[in-house]
């Protein structure tokens, strides 16, 4: 992220974009138009590396996905001329027989590597991989991945996706070498790549999957949100499914640091946030998994938890939210951190609102309300 | 021989023909359903992609009609006239759930597009 300039939250939603500009201190914000006003909008994406340059992943409920982009800061936005599409012949496997692999949304964007200017990835549901070299106005399928002889053991076939389709995502690029990648999938688990994506190994050791009859298995996990630390690469951190986890690349194994975290919380959530400059801070947003998994807060009380020890120990951070009776939560891309002195927080909720921090966490303030559910919220830079 | 073919153009995908709800395409008579989208993307680039996915499947969510007749996919020709349908989808499915769930047989149809209609 660029550090330069002023604090824009970037807000993808289930009827369009917004952008919210600092206008003073970060406690006053101005809110533009809305941006593909009705559109669903997985995410919003600013190019560090083009501060201008802009993605956003789009689809109408009617209609196929499709890519906007803009290289005038969000002025104007002009469509893709070639969206990620799967290649003729790769099929889905299914209970009604094999069908034609078709991209049903593209669900996350990752500007690619500071030395390769133009290029970025693209995750779809069902599990893809594009690649785009020219700012994200066309996209190639990776078939080191797309057409790997693994895809249907690793993805699954299509009745096995959740609810709302199964997704690859969480894609993080090695600051120290562009070839070098990790994905994430719900389902399929953490892959890596050590060759700009020409092949891929699982990397799933250490985490629970206790959804799958299988003991330890090597895929098939859900992770929902995967966060390479740009200071310290060989730490990932990882919100699953199955609790929240931190991996030391030499070790390849998953630490359960959640295991911390209060018991009448849990360890479950989307989201994993980063704290730009320690390595060892990081926010979790938990959500209430037990049952028939609800997806709200626990217990109608919003938190967001931090850990300023690599997982050792959590603090809960809910000054300022609702005490009670709020049951909303928030998904894996809709939180993210600004790059100011004192970090600032925001997430976005499925009730359409924002909270916001400017104190890293310790306080919460309504930033925005009364727009539709979230989906994704990116901090910019203009 | 060219033949002209009206095409009608349904709300969402207006952005693409700048609000027009009806274009003419010039094309050889007797040409097929592929061979009109391919033109109509062509004048308005993107346009395709939104109503036909990678496979040449018409979306789940569009309708083609042509000459008030629905085409089930692309070979049929276009004839001289098509409509292109955002479908309303959802809703109950009138006598088979609808009186299941409602508990009696008179009732008014009742259509939401599940996708963005909450």
């Amino acid at each position: 992220m660029p550090s330069n300039g002023t604090v824009h939250v970037l807000v993808g939603t289930k009827k369009g974009a917004w952008m919210l500009k600092d206008a003073g201190g970060r406690r006053r914000w101005n809110i533009s138009a809305p941006i593909c006003f009705g559109n669903i909008i997985y995410h919003f994406v600013q190019d560090p590396r083009d501060p201008k340059r802009m993605v956003i992943a789009a689809k109408a409920g009617h209609l196929g996905p499709t890519v906007m982009v803009s290289s005038n800061g969000g002025k104007k936005w002009t469509e893709a001329k070639k969206p990620p599409a799967f290649p003729e012949g790769l099929i889905h496997k299914s209970a009604q027989g094999d069908q034609p692999r078709t991209v049903d949304h593209v669900f996350w964007l990752q500007p690619g590597h500071a030395t390769e200017k133009g290029v970025w990835y693209a995750g779809t549901s069902p599990q893809g991989l594009f690649r785009s070299d020219d700012h994200g106005v066309t996209w190639e399928s990776m078939d080191g991945f797309n057409g790997h002889e693994k895809w249907h053991d690793w993805c699954g076939p299509k009745e096995q996706a959740p609810p709302d389709g199964a997704r690859l995502h969480s894609i993080n690029v090695d600051p120290r070498d562009a070839r070098h990648l990790y994905i994430g999938m719900s389902s399929g688990g953490v892959f890596e790549s050590t060759d700009r994506g020409a092949s891929w190994i699982p990397l799933n050791k250490g985490c629970a999957a206790d959804f799958i009859p299988t003991p330890d298995p090597e895929y098939g996990h859900d992770p929902h949100c995967v966060r390479l630390h740009p200071l310290m690469p060989d730490r990932l951190y990882q919100q699953n499914h199955c609790g929240i986890y931190r991996m030391e690349r030499q070790k390849a194994v998953w630490e359960r640091i959640g295991m911390k975290m209060p018991k009448k919380v849990g360890d479950i959530g989307f989201p994993m946030v980063l704290h730009p400059r320690d390595p060892d801070t990081c926010w979790v947003v938990p959500m209430d998994g037990t049952s028939v998994w609800p997806r709200t807060s626990v217990d109608g009380k919003p938190a967001v938890f931090k850990t300023e020890n690599a997982g050792k120990s959590w603090i809960r951070q809910d000054k300022g939210m609702p005490a009670a009776n709020a049951w909303w939560t928030v998904f894996r891309q809709a939180m993210t951190a600004d790059a100011e002195k004192s970090v600032g927080l925001y997430l976005g909720t499925t009730q359409g609102a924002i909270w916001a921090s400017r104190d890293e966490g310790e306080s919460w303030r309504l930033m925005a309300e009364g727009l539709p559910r979230m989906h994704s919220v990116e901090a910019a830079y203009l | 021989m060219a033949a002209q073919i009206r095409v009608y153009i349904p709300g969402p995908l207006r952005s693409y023909t700048k609000e027009r709800a009806e274009v003419s395409l010039e094309l050889a008579e007797g040409a097929s359903l592929r061979a009109l989208l391919q033109e109509l993307d062509l004048r308005f680039p993107g346009i395709r992609f939104r109503m036909i996915d990678e496979a040449d499947r018409i979306r789940e969510h569009i309708r083609l009609f042509v000459e008030g007749e629905q085409a089930t996919g692309l070979d049929a020709p276009s004839g001289k006239e098509v409509q292109i349908i955002c479908a309303i989808s959802g809703g109950l499915q009138l006598g088979r759930d609808s009186e299941r769930l409602l508990g009696r047989s008179e009732l008014k149809e009742i259509a939401v597009d599940p996708i963005d209609g909450t």
